[in-house]
């Protein structure tokens, strides 16, 4: 049976209820998620897995308050479930998806989705947190006044998940034509009519109430308090960045060493030649280049992820929203543009769930401000060659504290953008910020290490792939054509790249920028980590015998004046060195005007914040 | 050019087969996040 056979089977509830959970359980599938509304933006569909023995396709869509759509993201429900998004893949089954912990805010969806006409049944989630609340449910009544199935379950421990099944398998069989689905947007006697049934159907179905989280509710008069609140956050990020760089610097200089002898042996087994030449310089040095600050990127990833699945992301977002509310935004915009610190392409695109177009507009505009992963080896690079490692007033190392400064400093920045963004009236007020604060839990082991997985898994393959096919087109272009009879000067001069160096020097050579610099600023503007690539293969060609031991790092501290390394930091907090995040911000807008804008002020800004930070450092320094 | 010094000349052609490959087609479907509702049939716009 293929694909288009299968009866689509919809997942349909509120943020944060589980959903993408439940659709990783029953697909095997590894779809983000974590313990904050609004991670799924998207609808994404996939086979039911074959051990759980039905045909059917599932399909997880973004959570949604009620069918009147307010955000972007909520579009997309209301859109597949009234017309199939101008598609035939309309679904033909729906599993409603109820926090069992929460049923007065989850239970008023399952009633407006009942009146679609669907085939539904319900999946009772988290049943195991309700449990452990000491809730008891009377699942027969819900059953009852829902005329549905109703079946316990828990995503994240898999339990329930053959009789859901079962009970999609058996509507999926029932004639059901969802060209007739009628909607209309509920009026205010509907809503009222509906909330009274709420309570009705409450009444009969809590037994037991159980009680709150009393760890959450202590926790969170601290977490929560308006000045140690703050506080405690500004401590989180600063212990993030001081991992980054403590336990970073023992794999980096493993995997440096690894790479340095991979190297040497690969020239020795090779006879000297050009071949040698391409792979050593071009290829070892220019990936493995990129390929040493894995250990980094993946102890930030795991710093995001356990704070995303604990549910401290929510808390972060709601500490920051009167800060936000000044510049036109709100905490909505805060969840977003913390996710740009893996990458801005998943912050824009997570910029659906806000539900003002104007705050939305002004967070994807600000967002290539946020400090993504891809600077980090260019941070670290710099920072390792140029701050001394030291400890400062016993406490902490000054190079984790520098790089916590540069995350503050794009933080600042995306904020101040912001307000000019509200200044030029391009953007509108602040409005009203709703979030549910999601119970506190110990994050999933499987979560993280399957984020770190897939993580790690993209690194290699961006590194083995575009980043390696990038670094063999620079070593031809700066190994040709090749030096004139009697030359005096290093090859790489007489190159392409040398000459495309020299072309662009003149408009780098006031932010303090060499050449070698100027040549790797090319390919950089694919990917920002690409710079370091380039800047290993540069340097390996420029110096004819790459195996002479020394790294990068210690080729640049020679060859760069400490203005010169601070100007590229300045350089690189503001520089839109990422031609993909702009292909996706045109995409989400849909304004190449305000693409092209956003593209040349953020170019402008990074040039001044470069030569003024180059001119002021040469002077003082 | 001598001898293995002429294998350079297919890795630098596959090479530039990739990147050129990645600046035309753009962003891969996976890279977008996998939505399977596209599916490369009409623009993401609505989703």
């Amino acid at each position: 049976m293929s694909g288009s056979e299968k009866v689509l089977v919809a997942l349909v509830g509120h943020p944060n209820c589980g959903k993408t959970a439940l659709f990783n359980a029953l697909t095997g599938l590894r779809q983000k998620v974590a313990n904050y509304p609004g991670v799924t933006v998207e609808r994404v569909e996939s086979d039911l897995a074959s051990d759980l023995g039905h045909p059917l396709r599932v399909l997880d869509l973004p959570g949604a308050y009620s069918l009147n759509p307010q955000s972007e993201d909520e579009k997309i429900t209301h859109d597949v479930l009234l017309d199939g998004m101008g598609t035939d893949a309309r679904p033909g089954v729906l599993i409603v998806v109820l926090d069992a912990t929460n049923l007065r805010l989850h239970l008023p969806i399952a009633l407006e989705v009942r009146e679609l006409g669907y085939p539904i049944c319900v999946a009772l989630n988290m049943i195991d947190l309700a449990e452990a609340a000491g809730m008891q449910l009377n699942v027969k009544y819900l059953e009852e006044a829902l005329g549905c199935r109703v079946i316990p379950t828990s995503a994240t421990r898999k339990y329930g998940l053959g009789p859901l099944v079962e009970a999609a398998a058996k509507l999926a069989s029932s004639e059901f034509d969802a060209s007739k689905t009628q909607w209309t947007p509920s009026t205010r006697e509907q809503i009222i009519l509906r909330r009274k049934s709420v309570e009705d159907i409450l009444r009969r179905t809590v037994v037991v109430p159980g009680h709150p989280s009393l760890f959450t509710t202590r926790v969170d008069r601290f977490l929560l308090h308006p000045f140690l609140g703050p506080l405690a956050l500004l401590a989180t990020v600063f212990l993030v960045f001081q991992a980054v760089f403590t336990l970073g610097a023992i794999p980096t200089d493993w995997i440096d060493g690894v790479i340095s002898s991979f190297a040497s042996w690969t020239r020795s087994q090779l006879s000297s030649g050009m071949l040698s030449d391409l792979l050593v310089d071009g290829i070892i040095s220019g990936v493995g280049a990129v390929l040493v600050f894995l250990p980094q990127i993946l102890i930030l990833f795991a710093s995001l992820l356990i704070l995303e699945d604990s549910g401290y992301m929510a808390r972060a977002a709601f500490l920051m929203d009167r800060i936000m509310g000044r510049v036109g935004l709100s905490g909505r915009s805060v969840l977003p543009l913390v996710s740009g610190f893996a990458c801005a392409i998943p912050a824009i695109i997570g910029s659906r769930s806000i539900q003002s177009p104007a705050q939305r507009l002004a967070t994807i505009l600000i967002t290539p401000v946020t400090t993504c992963s891809a600077r980090l080896p260019v941070y670290t690079l710099l920072i390792a060659a140029f701050i001394p490692n030291t400890v400062v007033a016993g406490l902490f190392g000054l190079q984790g504290f520098v790089l916590t400064l540069l995350y503050i400093l794009g933080a600042v920045s995306a904020f101040v953008f912001a307000g000019l963004l509200k200044a030029f009236g391009l953007t509108g007020a602040g409005g009203y910020f709703l979030l549910e604060l999601p119970t506190y839990r110990l994050p999933s082991m499987r979560t993280v290490l399957r984020g770190l997985l897939d993580c790690a898994r993209a690194f290699i393959v961006r590194a083995g792939t575009l980043i390696l096919s990038i670094m063999v087109l620079l070593w031809a272009v700066s190994t040709f054509p090749r030096p004139p009879e009697g030359a005096t000067q290093p090859s790489i001069s007489y190159s392409l790249a040398g000459k495309l160096g020299n072309i662009v020097l003149p408009v780098l050579e006031p932010i303090g920028f060499n050449w070698q610099i100027s040549v790797a600023m090319i390919p950089g503007f694919a990917a920002r980590e690409v710079l370091v690539s380039a800047l290993g293969t540069v340097y390996a060609v420029e110096s004819e015998n790459s195996d002479d031991g020394a790294s990068l790092t210690e080729k640049i501290k020679t060859d760069w004046s400490l203005p010169t390394a601070l100007s590229l930091l300045a350089w690189y907090v503001f520089a839109p060195q990422c031609l993909a995040t702009f292909a996706v911000m045109q995409r989400e807008i849909r304004s190449l005007r305000l693409t092209l804008l956003s593209f040349t002020v953020l170019l402008v800004v990074a040039w001044l914040a470069a030569f003024i930070t180059y001119q002021v450092a040469s002077k003082l320094l | 050019m001598t001898g293995s010094d002429w294998l350079i000349v297919p890795i630098v052609a596959v090479a530039a087969f990739v990147v050129l490959r990645k600046l035309l087609v753009g962003q891969s479907k996976k890279e977008c996040g996998g939505c399977s509702s596209c599916s490369r049939k009409k623009t993401t716009a609505g989703h």
